[in-house]
């Protein structure tokens, strides 16, 4: 039986990734969208491991109705990438900075 | 009685309405409304006047309107009725009346013939509203009121540069004593609560004692009341120092100069003063001060009406000098004489302002008198009115002006104040020396005419419009003062309207005796000899030109300059006003407002804001670190407090 303290490190190690990934990617927008999924991904593989511990499916459900949502939004966040590349022919991240003051 | 009076102040008012609806008319009808809306007036007034001494009600106020009805006071617009007060509106409207029968010849080449009827009319209202005010209220409207219509008139042709510079110099100087009219207006607001002219009176004797605090000094405040209305006085009634606005006045219409000088603008300060005689007469000083202008102005004025040389300054420098006469009048406390040398000069000064507009017509707008002469033959009629006009001027014996220039001057001589008595008495020969020089240069020597207008015929002198004012000008202007005299004199005209009578019984019974013997009496005294001398030094020096003066010329420029007066008001005025203005703007408007807060205030949110949009730096990556790290902190916070 492997620990849960391993599951949970596990998931730290995807999260930390995810949010590095967000902070430190200056090229790609849809490395951004991808770091996003994984972000998800680790936080339900959360749900999971700490469902199955302490019993509960409640947990696990959960998990299918989150990635529902997240299949919405990379659908959502791909289709603004489309509509960008159209408008801007880029998607690079440093272009991307008409919010400038 | 009330109503009547009512109809008779609100005629010229209702005519100046109608005369407004229809100011794009015909003149017919502008001739119409405005002249009939005076005459109702002055029969009106005559009118009430034989019913007022028939029935002899006493004074009577009444109140209609009510402006402000709060607990500590109440302002009305409200009717006083008394001897004094019609007979000023008798006055008013009667040189009022034939002023605006003059115009009609007068003006009948203008272009804003209707706009001038308009103005007029109003000028009259605004002097009945003064002279039927029953309270300072109404007073201080009227006054107002008179201010803007002169300043209308003053600069009846608006495109002529000098007439706006003159009515905005009346206009300005006029405001300087509405300053002490309107002080003194409220501190009588603040010291009795009221307004109303009677229940000034009642309460006269025990308001005396009050006293106010100013700045730390004290005055009693009846005085300080007195003093502060009769600055506003000096300025309508034209007394040094505020004189100067009123030779400046004569770029207006001949017709209006007769207006404002004989009937509705510069006797009002006269007017208010003997309205308010009763109160006067309780103060200390003031009424020294009033008589000391008074003559100062009689004397000095009229040296400068020797230098002039447009027809129509000289004789507004003899208003201001006659003026002061009824000032000093009213400092000697003789208010029943000042408003009779009031009457007649209103007559008399009318018929002179309406000869010298006869004239200026004649010659073609010239008012230099060295460019006008020999018009004797050529203008009999305004000839015999302006020589019986100036004889009134001048006062020799039996004429209006006579009686009443004689008495002031005998009476404040009489009662003992030498140095206003010795310049009155010098005064009769400046007055002298500058009416007969219009006088003989006008209508002797070479005439200036030319040669297909000199026409002996007398039908060719003006219209009979213009003359016909001349013709009823000339009765009251010579025998005026030789009816009202007695009855004026024992207090029957005025009755108790103004104080001080028993002042007058005095003079009247150790002086006067009759108006026959004053007459007689005139003769043996030492201001017939000085007007001997003035006309015969006249006669030799502008007529017969038997020698000639040489005047220094320093006294020649103060005289001209009026003693400083022109420069201090044309000059030195505008340019300290200038300066202090300059710095106001530089230092105010500019430094604090303008820099200080507008331009500051925005440059500090600029400045803030151009700092604060460099955390916008619209990279995505920078506000998911900062919400992150929120978020983080947000915990470590929560772990913390629990």
């Amino acid at each position: 039986m492997i620990p849960i303290s391993y599951y949970l490190i596990l998931s730290t190690i995807i999260f930390t990734l995810s949010v590095a990934g967000i902070f430190l990617n200056r090229k790609n927008i849809l490395v951004l969208l991808m770091s996003l999924e994984l972000m998800f991904l680790s936080v339900n593989f959360n749900l999971i491991t700490l469902g199955n511990y302490l019993g509960d499916l409640t947990g696990q459900v959960f998990v299918f109705f989150v990635l529902t949502v997240v299949a919405a939004e990379s659908a959502i966040g791909l289709a603004l990438l489309i509509v960008l590349f159209r408008n801007k022919k880029t998607i690079d991240v440093d272009d991307l900075s008409e919010l400038k003051g | 009685m009330i109503a009547l009076t009512l109809i008779l102040l609100l005629s010229p008012l209702i005519g100046t309405l109608l005369l407004l609806l229809c100011q794009n008319s015909s003149k017919d009808l502008t001739i119409l409304i405005s002249n009939i809306s005076i005459l109702i007036a002055f029969l009106l007034s005559l009118f009430i006047l034989y019913l007022f001494y028939s029935s002899n009600p006493g004074p009577i106020s009444a109140n209609f309107l009510t402006f402000a009805d709060t607990k500590l006071f109440s302002l009305h617009f409200g009717i006083y009725i008394d001897s004094l007060a019609l007979i000023m509106s008798s006055v008013v409207t009667s040189v009022s009346l034939l002023v605006h029968y003059y115009s009609i010849s007068y003006m009948k080449d203008d272009t804003s013939f209707n706009r001038f009827f308009i103005y007029t009319n109003f000028f009259t209202f605004s002097m009945l509203l003064i002279v039927f005010a029953n309270n300072f209220l109404q007073l201080f409207i009227g006054w107002e009121l008179v201010g803007l219509s002169s300043y209308l008139l003053i600069g009846f042709w608006i495109k002529k540069e000098s007439a706006i510079k003159a009515n905005y110099k009346a206009f300005l100087v006029n405001r300087v004593g509405d300053i002490g009219l309107l002080l003194g207006l409220c501190l009588i607001l603040l010291s009795y609560n009221t307004t109303d002219y009677n229940q000034i009176f009642q309460i006269k004797n025990s308001i005396n004692i009050d006293s106010v605090s100013i700045f730390g000094f004290t005055f009693n405040a009846l005085s300080a009341i007195c003093l502060l209305l009769f600055i506003g006085a000096m300025a309508k009634s034209a007394q040094v120092p505020l004189q100067f606005w009123l030779p400046d006045s004569m770029e207006g219409p001949t017709p209006i100069s007769a207006l404002i000088h004989a009937a509705t603008m510069v006797t009002a300060g006269i007017y208010m003063v003997a309205r308010l005689s009763p109160l006067y007469e309780l103060t200390d000083g003031v009424l020294i001060f009033i008589l000391y202008v008074g003559s100062i102005t009689a004397f000095f004025l009229g040296l400068v009406a020797l230098v002039q040389n447009d027809i129509k300054r000289i004789i507004a420098y003899s208003t201001i000098s006659q003026l002061g006469y009824m000032t000093a009048a009213l400092g000697a406390s003789l208010y029943s004489l000042a408003m009779f040398h009031l009457i007649t000069h209103a007559f008399f000064k009318a018929l002179l302002f309406l000869c010298a507009g006869s004239i200026i017509i004649k010659c073609h707008h010239e008012q230099d008198i060295r460019k006008i002469g020999g018009l004797r033959k050529y203008m009999p009629i305004t000839y015999l009115a302006f020589m019986y006009a100036s004889l009134s001027l001048i006062g020799f014996p039996i004429t209006s002006g006579f009686y009443s220039k004689e008495s002031i001057i005998d009476a404040i001589g009489y009662f003992g104040h030498t140095i206003p008595y010795l310049m009155l008495l010098l005064s009769i020969f400046t007055t002298t020396l500058y009416t007969s020089k219009i006088f003989f240069k006008v209508f002797f020597g070479e005439s200036t005419l030319p040669k297909e207008e000199q026409n002996e015929n007398p039908s060719n002198e003006n219209d009979r419009q213009m003359l016909l004012p001349l013709f009823i000008l000339t009765a009251p202007s010579v025998f005026l003062g030789l009816f009202i005299y007695d009855p004026l004199m024992i207090g029957i005209l005025f009755q108790n309207s103004l104080a001080a009578n028993e002042l007058m019984m005095s003079f009247y019974n150790g002086y006067v005796i009759n108006s026959f013997k004053f007459f007689l009496h005139s003769f043996t005294t030492i201001n017939f000899l000085i007007l001997l001398i003035g006309l015969i030094f006249s006669y030799l020096y502008y007529y017969k030109k038997a020698f000639s003066i040489n005047v220094p010329h320093f006294i020649r420029t103060t005289l001209t300059k009026e003693y400083g007066f022109e420069s201090l008001s044309s000059y030195l005025i505008p340019k300290v006003q200038n300066i202090f203005t300059k710095y106001l703007w530089r230092k105010i408007d500019i430094s604090t407002i303008d820099n200080g807060l507008i331009n500051n205030t925005s440059s500090f949110i600029n400045n803030l804001s151009s700092k604060m949009k460099k955390l916008q730096t619209g990279f995505i990556y920078h506000y998911s670190l900062i919400i992150i790290s929120a978020l983080i902190l947000l915990l470590i916070l929560m772990r913390i407090t629990h």
